[in-house]
């Protein structure tokens, strides 16, 4: 039989596969697996009671050889050109994230992820089907291949021969192959065997634990929580069965035992068919997932070309939402049946459970009471929060902080709202419980609470309130006078969201050009008049209370307006110009001041 | 209560905080504060970083008026010191800035016509070609009620190549469609938008979620009811928890009405009346208003009981302490907002597109 050239170039698509669709080069192993696999599956088609078994036989030396043999359904002539064929096709496929779905296809994809490691591969191989001859097919990684009938007593199936290239022997030893194979087929139901100098041993002797049948709930425990340590390295305490018709996915998820962020990637172990797809999927479960690691084998999803994730699509997210509800049920139902357990998982995954909460009204429902948050008498369950009547929060960490303060001192329960997803959660908190009011307080709805003065305290503060309103009226700013602790605290600054906006457009607009400053005036409140930003004295601190007894107005003014500084400086509320102008003023005046009190 | 840090390396901290955030109120604070503390600070080229950040997590958050704020100081920043900052975020994010001027009827025709004119001269002093400033035209143009200058403008954006400032490949086909179902071409609209919704070769950080929302009503009235289901159950877990969407949320809106199914629209409204506070476009308003009218206008011709305990925003003129609503008394609410905003955007735009665009919704709805 005449050499064949195979009219494509190779080299291109061994290198497109090494270095941009395999992240490993032992992942020729997987290949060779995942065909002797399908070879047997295929041969099943024709006789179920077919036994099929894969077994891998080293031979040591300078240039070690591997022996790959399946007792699958073989190949014909005609399927060996095929697949030449479809090599042929597979660069501008492969570059398209397609994958050839027939058998034969994907055996010469396959196949020629081994030149990664040997430069010429030697094909021995029978069908099942016509139980004719044997063929040998022996290509090179130049290009050039042959086939010819061999002589030789050959039961069906296909053996290949890869002698390593002396720079990737250490992918022929004995140790390496075995840790591979176990990796990648660990979990596949036929019998793989590892044979060198005579001595063959099974590999894969132990099935997936949510396959196997377990004595009791205790050893199931302690069957899974084993597995879940093998395969992350990490000692977990929950486990969640996994299981979607959508995609014929199966497995188990574990709970990480300590605390994950929003940003942090998922990496589950997924198996296709029973053959390891990848250790780093992450569209596998739904975004709020990210408190498990899970290990997974899924029959009907699609992975991408690189094997290493699912392809999105509608198949894909049917599945991704049944594992959702797994875990959603899990712990619905531990809400009835453990609440200490479902509180221990809280106090680790709340951002977790918030995310799944702020999606899924009936969730939120069940888990309401127990999730955490931020407040002003430290943390606090959501129920306890609840039981004091009504629930208010600050929207932003910053709102929080700047009322923190005054409001722990006046005895108020607030809400930090700040985080991600609690704002959103509160709000809903009504929708649950009716009776419970929600709502959003700033520095001024805290201030609304202060303790007013009398009316003889008022009187004699008119002077001072008056010479006030006047001096920050330029500002647009309100004034106020009350009694709230802390007493060392001269004054509260306060303004709400839309104000805030309206300070940070006039900033930008001292520096902006016609053009975009005649767009800034247009969207700039047309009630300025309407101040939202009030400055709340505290006739509890002493300076405060001595400064109402003073009638120079000059030194007034100069008192009010450098508290009022002082308070957006300690509220980080950065200066306006003229509210710069308005300090720097000041203080030559006081030091004025100072200079003729030393006279 | 821990003080706060204000040294640069807080203002970077609160950066990364809001990276980790999704789009939503509460990473604009994060963004914002730390936009502040640089301010305060007087660190400009810090403030620069900060703001940079705002514009894109206030654009993705439905917060248009806070990137517009932010995005001035910038350009501001780059007359300042032309040589000091990137252009690739100037002419990156002036895109966002300039799609959306049309939205808010504050805004003059001359001022968005500058806007455009500076936009092409940013572009093309710096050699990048002009293909997105005729996209941001050609959807101004249909949001101002233009559908002639809107398809002039779309075939200049068609036939102008591509360069490194066009936008995904996903926006674009969905703006494209987009465009054709403002102009009635329904068939079109579908077929450009099947790689998106059907064989989801196309996606990004905002596709499918707008061409879900947009295509669910319009599929239902030509007769495709089952993919209009489905469209509006994928569509709107992807829109309802960050209010940049107000437009879909208006959109699934008008298709739980159109389907008879008043009471679950009753339930959006409730739940994101408030966004309104925060979104501040009138466009987008007008599209929420269009869907709420219609859910009401439902609810009222299916005749569901008319008192309702809904929770809506104390801000509102006909909030009401007890919680009890009439739907009559909230249709008649919803229909003079709408028509509010319909006078601004068509005072600005010198036409009546918008005034024919609610009459033929109310004739054809009861």
């Amino acid at each position: 039989m005449p050499s064949h050239n195979f009219q494509i170039n190779l080299r291109g698509i061994i290198d497109l596969l090494s270095n941009h669709l395999y992240s490993t080069p032992h992942t020729f192993l997987r290949e060779l697996l995942q065909n002797g696999v399908d070879a047997i599956t295929a041969r099943l088609q024709l006789d179920a009671k077919h036994e099929g078994e894969v077994s891998i036989e080293l031979v040591p030396g300078a240039q070690p050889t591997l022996i790959f043999e399946d007792n699958g359904i073989g190949l014909t002539e005609p399927e060996i050109h095929k697949f030449l064929a479809t090599i042929g096709e597979s660069s501008k496929r492969l570059a398209n994230n397609d994958q050839p779905s027939d058998f034969i296809g994907r055996f010469g994809i396959g196949l020629l992820s081994c030149f990664v490691v040997a430069d010429e591969i030697v094909v021995l191989t029978r069908s099942a089907r016509d139980k004719g001859k044997v063929l040998e097919w022996k290509g090179r990684d130049d290009g050039t291949y042959t086939i010819r009938e061999t002589g030789s007593e050959f039961a069906p199936g296909t053996r290949v021969f890869l002698r390593a290239r002396p720079d990737a022997a250490e992918h022929f030893s004995l140790e390496n192959v075995r840790e591979r194979v176990m990796h990648y087929g660990g979990l596949l139901p036929v019998p793989v065997h590892l044979v060198q100098g005579g001595a063959r041993k099974r590999l894969n002797d132990q099935p997936a634990p949510w396959r196997s049948k377990h004595a009791s709930r205790k050893a199931e425990d302690k069957a899974m929580l084993e597995f879940g340590q093998a395969a992350f390295g990490l000692r977990f305490h929950d486990w969640i069965p996994l299981k979607s018709k959508a995609g014929g996915v199966e497995g188990v998820a574990f709970v990480l035992p300590h605390a994950t962020s929003l940003a942090a990637r998922q990496q589950h172990r997924v198996y296709l068919r029973n053959m390891l797809l990848t250790e780093t999927a992450d569209n596998l479960l739904p975004p709020w997932a990210f408190f498990v690691r899970c290990v997974v084998n899924a029959t009907d999803l699609r992975p991408t070309a690189s094997r290493e994730n699912f392809y999105e699509d509608k198949s894909l997210e049917k599945a991704r939402n049944e594992l959702g509800g797994c875990l959603r049920d899990y712990i619905i139902e531990l809400a009835e049946s453990d609440k200490d357990a479902l509180r221990r998982l809280i106090g680790i995954h709340q951002r977790s459970f918030k995310a799944l909460a702020a999606e899924d009204d009936d969730f939120f429902k069940v888990i309401a009471d127990l999730l955490p948050f931020e407040t002003t008498q430290g943390l606090l369950s959501l129920g306890e929060i609840r039981a004091q009547g009504e629930i208010r929060y600050a929207p932003t960490v910053d709102q929080f902080r700047q009322i923190a303060g005054v409001a722990a001192a006046q005895g108020l329960c607030v809400v930090n709202g700040g985080y991600v997803n609690d704002t959103d959660l509160l709000e809903r908190v009504a929708d649950i419980y009716p009776d419970v009011t929600v709502e959003a307080v700033d520095a001024s709805d805290v201030a609304q609470g202060f303790e007013e003065l009398t009316s003889t305290e008022r009187d004699k503060a008119f002077a001072f309130l008056r010479a006030a309103d006047d001096a920050l009226r330029a500002y647009g700013c309100r004034t106020e006078l009350r009694r709230f602790q802390p007493t060392e605290m001269p004054a509260l600054y306060s303004v709400s969201r839309d104000g805030e906006f309206q300070r940070d457009l006039e900033r930008t607009r001292e520096g902006a050009d016609s053009l975009w400053g005649g767009i800034l005036d247009n969207l700039s409140s047309k009630s300025a008049g309407a101040t939202s930003a009030e400055l709340t004295f505290n006739f509890s601190n002493p300076m405060v209370a001595r400064l109402t007894g003073l009638r120079d107005e000059k030194r007034l003014k100069l008192a009010v307006e450098m508290l009022y500084v002082q308070a957006l400086l300690l509220g980080h509320h950065p200066l306006r110009s003229k509210e710069l102008n308005a300090l720097n003023r000041g203080l030559l005046e006081l030091v004025e001041l100072g200079l003729e009190g030393g006279k | 209560m821990k003080k706060r840090d204000t040294s640069a390396e807080a203002v970077e901290e609160l950066l990364w905080e809001a990276e980790d955030a999704p789009y939503g109120p509460t990473k604009v604070a994060l963004v914002e504060e730390a936009v502040r503390l640089a301010d305060t600070l007087k660190n400009e080229e810090l403030g620069m970083q900060a703001r940079t950040a705002l514009v894109e997590a206030a654009i993705f958050s439905g917060q248009g008026k806070k990137a517009l704020v932010a995005f001035t100081w910038c350009l501001a920043q780059h007359e300042k010191n032309p040589d000091r900052y990137d252009d690739f975020d100037l002419l990156w994010q002036y895109k966002w800035i300039a799609n959306q001027l049309a939205d808010f009827a504050e805004i003059s025709r001359a001022q968005i016509e500058n806007v455009f004119a500076d936009m092409e001269q940013q572009y093309h002093k710096r050699g990048v070609g002009l293909k997105p400033v005729f996209k941001i035209r050609c959807n101004a143009a249909m949001t101002m009620g233009e559908p002639e200058q809107a398809r002039h403008w779309l075939q200049k954006w068609l036939n102008e190549p591509n360069t490194w400032a066009s936008d995904c490949k996903a926006c674009e086909v969905d703006s494209e469609a987009a465009l054709h179902l403002e102009l009635g071409d329904f068939a079109r609209a579908q077929q450009l938008a099947r790689p998106i919704v059907e064989t989801r070769k196309l996606s990004c950080s905002e596709i499918p979620h707008l061409t879900f929302a947009r295509m669910a009503a319009p599929c239902l009235a030509h007769g495709l009811s089952e993919n209009a289901a489905e469209y509006h159950a994928r569509g709107y877990s992807l829109v309802r928890n960050n209010p940049e969407f107000v437009e879909p949320v208006g959109q699934h809106m008008s298709y739980l009405a159109a389907v008879g199914k008043p009471a679950e629209g009753l339930k959006l409204i409730e739940r994101h009346l408030p966004w309104l506070a925060i979104s501040g476009s009138t466009v987008r308003h007008y599209r929420f208003f269009c869907g709420a009218r219609a859910v009401l206008a439902a609810a009222v011709a299916k005749g569901l009981k008319d008192s309702r305990k809904l929770r809506l925003p104390k801000s509102l003129p006909i909030y009401r302490e007890s919680g009890e609503y009439s739907l009559a008394a909230l249709l008649k609410w919803a229909d003079a907002e709408l028509d509010k905003l319909v006078r601004q955007l068509d005072t600005r735009n010198g036409n009546s597109f918008y005034a024919a665009q609610v009459a033929a919704l109310r004739s054809s709805t009861p």
